[in-house]
């Protein structure tokens, strides 16, 4: 290896040491964990850094380290204590060893006395040290003949005598032999009885003997008497016996039996396992992205040779397998660009640690979800933005401690980073429990910056304030301070999250705190979108965004669709809803303004206009997707929808990124390719207006309620019309008649990869399909298996369902529901009994008995949800209001649909699982129905508690 | 000095024809449909995927000309190396002779004298290192480099027209 190549992994791994020692110095200080094990791993990291910078020449650094180790010896040994100012030291050298990392070559040349005088001053203090002692374990690394760090945390000998432990940890050993230079094992004993002599340590006079008769070479650092056991508590020193790995190198594995044979060592093989485990090794970026586009391009003419091999021969059976390998590699290199937040996070510790030294402070990080993981690009991308709005969390959102205790908080302020995953979704959420935003000194600075008139400052609503604060060079604070204050961040955070592909979102109040939401696509390069086409161009948009595909036929396209003051606007669920054409958008370079949305508006409603006129029995429709971005939501106008696929979205070519309405290139399986759009982007050019977007938030979620009454007509392939409760329906995909496969007497058809079942519903004997070109598969929720309703004509009627009659007579119907003046049939999907393929459909019958208790005003819903959960072998137990007693032995939830409507409601429900010792009743109120809906059936039982189960 | 550097290749977009030093090409390919994007700059043809790697086509019709090239079978993309600008290829109506000039040949001359070649414009004098001759004429050589720096600048000031442009319509949202 050259020279280079060598600094140049010293750099790499030093860089990954001095972030170890960071996270263990805080968690030192903290408290938290075991502190000999943080000490010994740092410890052990600044070794290694002293040592990589000797041997490659760069002495100043390796003088810092072997100062900074000095120090951490001392803390090790208990004679020093790890406090504010200890830790602050350490802190500033590994800053400083970073600094030193920048310029490598002239670090020779680099001052390092400020740092070497305050680490000097500790290592001369005359403190003793007093680790946490509930925290405290002796723990120590054993070294392997390579120098491998053991995964050993303690190791404990019990000699014959009762009260003669010791206590044997390998780190005193690397001290010795490094100050002293030993050569052998042998020598180093020596140096052990020395070094026990000199600090005083008793030690049993057994130890000769025991050294001998060990069925390993002793490698020994430290050996404490066995008063040190009572630092212990009992448990404690259970466990970490069981954690013992010890280095036998004439490959003895045995115990000694002379010694008492507390002493476990683990064999050659569980070593190896862990060494394995554990070992990772640096690749560059660049060539995991060749490897992804290598695997596209794989998958590219998989895709190609799927199509080509004729059916029926063994080549498909080939291509099938190469399909699924493929799929494989896929998918495993895909995980190698993930990474968790758990590196983020430890440096949001260190920056809230300094602020809060800074701004004089008590401030307390606390962290959830951070071992969630998402690309490592967008790791890279949202440090800046996290780290900002921490910033602002600590020095503007807590008070002053007198502030806190006037209102009666903690002295110390919380400020928190907490991910979630959702899906393709990543939810990163940074508060704090301090002042809350001054709505009202937002609203006077915006008038002071000139950003709005004073008169329309006052008209200005909680949520357009928050967008306010979020434009450029916009700052409330008094004092402009080196930590923030200058009014640039806010913007830059939200312009970062949107090219990201995510969405900032505020939330405040006053004396409670503020939490900024950052919603983003958990993997920036395959990425889930749903294509649609615009003439013979498709186009992909993050389904994320995706929130539902509706079609409007015939005369709902003239009554439903309305123009208005800003453009046209669809009434969606009672309420109108902006459209947006994306044959507009991509006509017209220039942003949209009233105007142009008014005239286009007008031209398209005067041609459909004529064109009914002309022809009056012309077919209409109108599809389009309803679209959330951030608090936005808006219709999106296509041609036709192709379906989701799963792609690698690449970056726009850097001569293009510019280009506002486009966020990525990708190449679809066919070898075509499509451009994604930057749905904010689209926003944006066509203007619409804050109004505009407030208009069409659904009235039923801003009440809380879930619009649960829409129902989706469909025509199944008998001719029948019937209903399905729309919040069962998982998503509706168009197929044409080609794709269609028959198997024996059923039709199957490859939705998302998967071979999904097309069922027909009112079937119970099956029959050849009519010949109809264009089919619709209906996927629903809580399906076991890919299933899907196969349907001729859909229609989705806002129309409340009047009644509901079950039908206990049939099994495939769930009953019958009256929608408008029309009474229809409701499918039973999960009848298990149909004319459906051997197995696919088969309840699952459980071990032990699982029951729910459901709870549904609407009884369609509360069929509907009996026969989902009875095929996943869960019984249900009808709920009726007011009933707080439950003569139910087994083990009970809650599934609710309409939970959330009623306060009195859930609290009666809520005394109810006390009663019944059941903790669900949170999770039901937390999760929507959809999401209860999704469960699976170990989901589904995880929600019971144990302790009631018999 | 590479003998590359002093090779060029000749080619023709309508009626100008000019050359480009063989140095900055990595591959001549036969006109592939592109994927045409919308909002692009008028010189943008479109983006082409290539083995997996999305190529931004330059059409040197409508960059010199005006006019964008007419699609035949003569009709060629040349595909730069990566010193001259991230994955792109300039398509031409068709490519000619492989032209050798040492560069004490070659002179920087006025257009003027270049007229015989066809018709240049702004972006042509900025992008034409010096003029080589071919036969009886000069011909212009064109800067790939250059050419695609300006592209990516006119990108970037037709960006900040449109941001100036959706501040006016208050469309900022």
């Amino acid at each position: 290896m050259s020279d280079d190549a060598l600094i140049a992994e010293f750099k790499l791994e030093s860089g990954e040491q001095l972030a170890g020692i960071e996270n263990h110095l805080l968690a030192m200080e903290n408290q938290s964990g075991d502190y000999h094990s943080h000490i010994n791993a740092a410890f052990r990291a600044m070794h290694s850094v002293k040592g990589g910078a000797n041997y490659l020449g760069f002495g100043q650094l390796g003088k810092l380290a072997h100062q900074m180790e000095t120090v951490l010896n001392r803390l090790r040994d208990q004679k020093l204590s790890p406090n504010h100012d200890a830790i602050s030291a350490l802190l500033k050298g590994v800053d400083r060893i970073r600094e030193m990392f920048e310029h490598l070559d002239a670090s020779n040349q680099q001052g390092i006395d400020r740092e070497l005088a305050l680490l000097q001053n500790l290592a001369s203090a005359r403190s003793v040290a007093t680790a946490p002692a509930a925290k405290t374990g002796a723990s120590g690394q054993f070294h392997d003949q390579e120098g491998q760090a053991l995964a050993l945390d303690l190791f404990m000998l019990q000699v014959p005598e009762p009260d003669q432990t010791l206590w044997l940890s390998e780190f005193d050993l690397l001290q010795l032999a490094d100050a002293a230079s030993y050569e052998s094992l042998a020598s180093v004993w020596q140096a052990f009885l020395q070094y026990t002599t000199l600090y005083g340590y008793k030690l049993s006079s057994k130890a000769d003997k025991l050294r001998r008769n060990l069925p390993f070479t002793p490698v020994i650092l430290t050996c404490l008497t066995s008063d040190f056991k009572d630092a212990f508590p009992a448990k404690e020193l259970a466990l970490k016996q069981q954690q013992v790995f010890l280095k036998a190198p004439a490959q003895q594995t045995k115990p000694a039996p002379k010694t008492g044979g507390k002493v476990e060592a683990k064999g050659p093989a569980s070593k190896k396992k862990v060494k394995e485990d554990e070992i990772y090794v640096h690749v560059n970026l660049k060539l995991l992205d060749r490897m992804m586009n290598l695997t596209g391009e794989l998958a590219l003419y998989r895709y190609r040779l799927t199509r080509a091999v004729p059916r029926n021969s063994y080549l498909q059976t080939v291509s099938r397998s190469i399909d699924q390998i493929t799929e494989q590699l896929q998918e495993a290199v895909a995980s190698t660009r993930l990474n968790s937040f758990e590196g983020l996070f430890a440096r949001m510790q260190r920056l809230v640690r300094d602020l809060s030294v800074k701004l004089d402070k008590q401030l307390q990080l606390q962290a959830r979800g951070v071992d969630q993981q998402v690309d490592r690009r967008l790791l890279q991308h949202l440090g800046d933005s996290l780290a900002h709005l921490l910033r602002n969390a600590c020095d503007h959102g807590i008070e002053d401690v007198a502030a806190r205790a006037a209102l009666g908080k903690p002295a110390a302020g919380q400020v928190f980073l907490e991910v979630q995953r959702n899906g393709e979704l990543v939810t990163v959420v940074v508060g704090d429990d301090g002042r809350g935003l001054d709505l009202e000194r937002i609203r006077a600075r915006a008038v002071q910056l000139g950003k709005v008139e004073r008169a329309e400052a006052a008209k200005l609503t909680k949520g357009e304030l928050l967008q306010l604060i979020q434009s450029p060079g916009f700052s409330t604070a008094q004092k402009v301070n080196d930590i923030s204050g200058r009014g640039v961040g806010l913007d830059v955070v939200r312009q970062n999250v949107e090219e990201l592909g995510g969405t900032l979102e505020i939330r405040t109040r006053a004396n409670q705190g503020t939490r900024f939401v950052l919603t983003l696509p958990a993997s920036l390069a395959i990425t889930s979108v749903l294509l649609c086409r615009l003439g013979d161009q498709t186009f992909a948009l993050p389904r994320s965004f995706v929130r539902k595909l509706v079609t409007l036929y015939d005369r709902d396209v003239l009554e439903k669709v309305a123009l208005g003051d800003d453009g046209e606007t669809v009434l969606y669920h009672g309420v109108p809803l902006p459209l947006i054409y994306l044959q507009d958008i991509l006509n017209r370079a220039e942003p949209f303004d009233s105007q142009h949305r008014l005239a286009l508006a007008k031209g398209r409603r005067q041609e459909l206009l004529q064109l009914l006129e002309q022809e009056p029995d012309a077919r209409l429709a109108l599809h389009f997707m309803v679209l959330q971005v951030g608090e936005l939501r808006f219709g999106l106008v296509v041609d036709r929808l192709r379906g989701i696929s799963e792609l690698l979205i690449e970056p726009m070519h850097p001569c293009l990124a510019p280009l506002a309405i486009f966020s990525g290139t990708t190449v679809l399986e066919d070898g075509s390719m499509a451009m994604q759009l930057d749905l904010m982007g689209v926003v944006r050019h066509y203007g619409v207006t804050r109004a505009m977007f407030e208009k069409p938030s659904l009235p039923s979620e801003k009440s809380g309620k879930v619009n649960a009454k829409e129902m989706l007509l469909f025509e199944a392939p008998s001719g029948e019309t019937m209903v399905l409760p729309m919040h069962a329906v998982r998503r509706v995909l168009a197929l044409s008649r080609i794709e269609l496969l028959q198997k024996g007497a059923h039709y199957f058809a490859a939705i998302d990869h998967l071979n999904t079942f097309l069922l027909e519903p009112e079937v119970e004997q099956v029959r050849p399909l009519p010949k109809q070109e264009r089919w619709y598969a209906i996927q629903l929720k809580g399906m076991p298996q890919p299933t899907a309703i196969l349907a001729g004509q859909l229609r989705v009627s806002p129309r409340a369902t009047r009644s509901f009659e079950p039908d206990l007579a049939h099994s495939h119907r769930l009953g019958y529901a009256m929608v408008g003046q029309d009474r229809y049939v409701v499918p039973n999907p999960f009848d298990s009994s149909r004319a459906m393929p051997l197995g696919w459909l088969t309840a699952t019958l459980r071990p032990e008995p699982v029951a729910v208790l459901l709870w549904d005003r609407d009884p369609l819903h509360a069929a509907w949800t009996e026969a989902m959960l009875q095929l996943l072998g869960v019984a249900v137990l009808q709920w009726s209001e007011g009933q707080d007693e439950v003569d139910f032995p087994i083990a009970v939830a809650l599934y609710a649909q309409e939970l959330q409507r009623s306060e009195a409601h859930f609290s009666t429900f809520q005394k109810l699982c006390h009663n019944l010792n059941c903790r669900s009743w949170a999770l039901a109120n937390q999760a929507g129905s959809q999401q209860v809906a999704r469960w699976s059936l170990d989901e589904l039982a995880a929600l019971f508690p144990k302790e009631v189960k018999p | 000095m590479n003998a590359a550097d002093h090779r060029f290749l000749v080619c023709r977009a309508g009626t100008l024809q000019f050359a480009v030093s063989l140095a900055d090409l990595r591959e001549v390919n036969r006109y592939a449909t592109c994927y045409q994007l919308p909002h692009a700059p008028s010189g943008v043809r479109g983006l082409l995927n290539l083995r997996s790697v999305t190529y931004l086509i330059l059409d040197s019709g409508r960059l010199f000309n005006g006019a964008s090239v007419q699609i035949t079978s003569k009709t060629r993309l040349l595909f730069c190396k990566p010193h001259v600008g991230p994955n792109w290829a300039l398509l031409v109506c068709e490519v000619g002779d492989v032209l050798y000039c040492e560069p004490e040949f070659m002179a920087e001359m006025d257009k003027d004298v270049g007229g015989a070649c066809g018709k240049s414009d702004n972006l042509l004098d900025l992008v034409v290192e010096a003029y080589a001759p071919f036969g009886a004429r000069a011909i212009p050589i064109v800067s790939l480099e250059k050419l695609y720096a300006n592209v990516s600048a006119s990108v970037l000031d037709q960006s900040q027209a449109y941001a100036l442009a959706r501040v006016a319509s208050g469309s900022s949202s």
